[in-house]
């Protein structure tokens, strides 16, 4: 193999993670205040009480101007997949190709349409027409992020496909299988429903300003009780899809688990560290995976039972997972590497038998392709045939594992918050909780924060892989020049800042203005 | 400026931004500008693949 870029590779892999966490920005709050203002409109529709037509009038406001300007700004890492990643989107075939397209053709126009609808059809559609268009278009936008969802969960558990050894494309062969992947169902719930608690502290703390400002004040308690109730449901439900994302990683990406944890040594029982600060113990392997604590306080056995569903069982540490462990049954990193070899030796020499016509030897590499011994003990570990030192393995455990605290420290916070908003909402004391109030105004770029360490706990967790044990993503890599992808990279900062600053203003100035009176 | 406006010039520059100066300049497909067909294009990420 051709020495690899690292540069190249790290520019490529910042350039992406720019572009997808500036369009995360926009995503969470599109996803989850649809869902809000079609509820409040529903109890406009219901009540006819104007008031909440103009709490659904303000809320679509600040929609839509998330919307048109985060817009597109996921086309960009369209563009990346085919200029800088060609290798690997040649790869995945039509796996990422059909999700994609069956995004663009039902549900993104499906949102287009109604949220024409949905902006310019008041007054000129019945009551009834004009709220169906609002669910419809918080059911698309929740319905675009499922396709895209399904083909990131592939890249972390790769199903439903063939390798074509001939066109070295990955081929579609379980639709179904696919989609409904238990990776694929529990990162979709998982994702949205983030967006959805993201929206909701949004629109609680912006009305929470409006009761610091003492005014609007009906609109801001309405409204911080609809998003404080649509949040606690959505925070239960990330729960409890957080739960089943575990259980999926520790089966499939145990790698990951491991550095979300910091856990260097497996054993059985292993207790859950609830807040620990890692250290850099003496008996260095030269990598970043041979981490220990200074201090922490574990929930004792509940990462065995949350990886398992078993209080004693045994999950594996980083050290197991590169050394091997017979006794439990773990294959060494080694072991996978040489395998992965021999199934890259494989289709090189299917390719030189294609080359020199020899068609016997061709057919015959062909079919072991198809041969599930040959997938299942060889294939499987294509992507290790890539690897030449097994610290390349290791993902970075500082950044998992901060990453990861800190996103479930803050989901239990936004439990907590919400649980509050909601009690005294109840008791009608909202107006006079001042620091309730600053604490919701506070609490929207946490909101931001939690949900982008996701992002980063589930990429970054992942790696060296862009396909799990099949494409790590040095090997994925388009062979550019690495001085085009840093320019690249420095004028998407530009583009990205600009629309972010628009955002901002352009919201904070219609936040000013507040609710118009009869919702015109 | 309305917002409505606002909004729409924001959406225009962007799109002009994203389509035409960063896809045609900055973003070509690799593979596609680069090969003629699926075969050779096959070839060559087998060529990245084995080698």
């Amino acid at each position: 193999m051709d020495a690899i870029d690292f540069s190249l590779v790290n520019w490529s892999r910042g350039q992406f993670a720019l572009t997808a966490l500036y369009h995360w920005i926009f995503v969470p709050l599109t996803l989850g205040i649809t869902f809000i203002i079609a509820i409040m409109e529903t109890i406009y529709v219901r009540t006819g009480d104007e008031e909440w037509k103009k709490a659904t009038k303000f809320w679509m406001i600040l929609f839509g101007i998330n919307f048109a300007i985060g817009v597109a700004t996921g086309l960009i890492l369209e563009f990346e997949f085919g200029t800088n990643w060609s290798n690997y989107s040649w790869f995945v075939g039509d796996i990422f190709g059909a999700p994609l397209a069956i995004e663009g053709i039902m549900a993104f126009f499906l949102e287009s349409t109604f949220i024409a609808i949905m902006f310019f059809g008041w007054n000129k559609v019945s009551k009834k027409v004009h709220l169906a268009s609002s669910w419809l278009v918080a059911i698309g936008a929740s319905l675009s992020a499922l396709w895209i969802l399904v083909a990131n969960a592939w890249m972390q558990s790769p199903v439903g496909m063939q390798f074509n050894p001939d066109t070295a494309r990955n081929e579609m062969v379980k639709f179904w299988d696919v989609l409904f992947s238990p990776v694929a169902v529990n990162k979709f719930l998982h994702t949205i429903s983030s967006g959805y608690v993201l929206a909701s502290i949004f629109v609680i703390g912006v009305s929470a300003w409006f009761l610091l400002q003492k005014r609007n004040i009906l609109f801001a308690r309405r409204s911080i009780l609809v998003a404080a109730i649509f949040g606690f449901v959505s925070s239960i439900q990330i729960i409890a899809t957080g739960d089943g994302s575990a259980r999926q990683v520790a089966k499939i990406q145990p790698m990951k688990l491991a550095a979300m944890e910091g856990l260097y040594k497996g054993y059985e029982g292993v207790g859950l560290v609830a807040i620990g600060v890692l250290s850099q113990p003496e008996e260095n392997r030269g990598n970043e995976g041979n981490k220990d604590f200074y201090f922490r306080i574990e929930i004792p056995k509940f990462l065995s039972y949350m990886a398992n569903g078993s209080w004693n069982a045994f999950v594996p540490g980083i050290k197991d997972l590169i050394d091997g462990n017979s006794e439990r049954g773990i294959i060494s990193a080694a072991e996978k590497m040489e395998r992965g070899k021999y199934a890259r030796n494989v289709l090189s020499e299917l390719k030189k038998a294609k080359e020199r016509g020899d068609m016997e030897t061709y057919e015959d590499l062909t079919l072991r392709f198809s041969d599930e011994t040959f997938i299942n003990e060889y294939f499987r570990y294509f992507g290790y045939g890539f690897v030449d030192d097994p610290a390349r393995l290791i993902p970075n455990v500082p950044l998992s594992f901060y990453s990861f605290h800190l996103m479930v420290g803050l989901g239990f916070y936004f439990l907590l918050f919400f649980i509050l908003a909601i009690f005294y909402a109840y008791k009608g004391s909202l107006e006079r909780r001042k620091w309730f109030q600053r604490l919701a105004l506070l609490t929207i770029p946490l909101a931001y924060l939690a949900t982008m360490l996701g992002w980063i706990v589930a990429e970054m967790g992942r790696q060296p892989w862009v396909i799990q044990d099949l494409m790590p993503t040095f090997s994925a890599v388009t062979r550019l020049d690495s001085t085009t992808v840093q320019i690249t990279f420095w004028l998407f900062v530009i583009i990205f800042t600009a629309l972010l600053i628009a955002e901002v203003k352009i919201m904070t100035k219609q936040i000013k203005i507040g609710p118009k009176e009869g919702g015109n | 400026m309305t917002v409505g406006r606002k909004l729409w010039l924001i959406i225009f520059i962007k799109l002009f931004i994203f389509f035409i100066i960063m896809k045609l300049i900055f973003f070509p497909d690799f593979l596609k500008t680069k090969f003629n067909t699926d075969q050779e294009r096959s070839d060559y990420v087998l060529e990245q693949l084995t080698k």
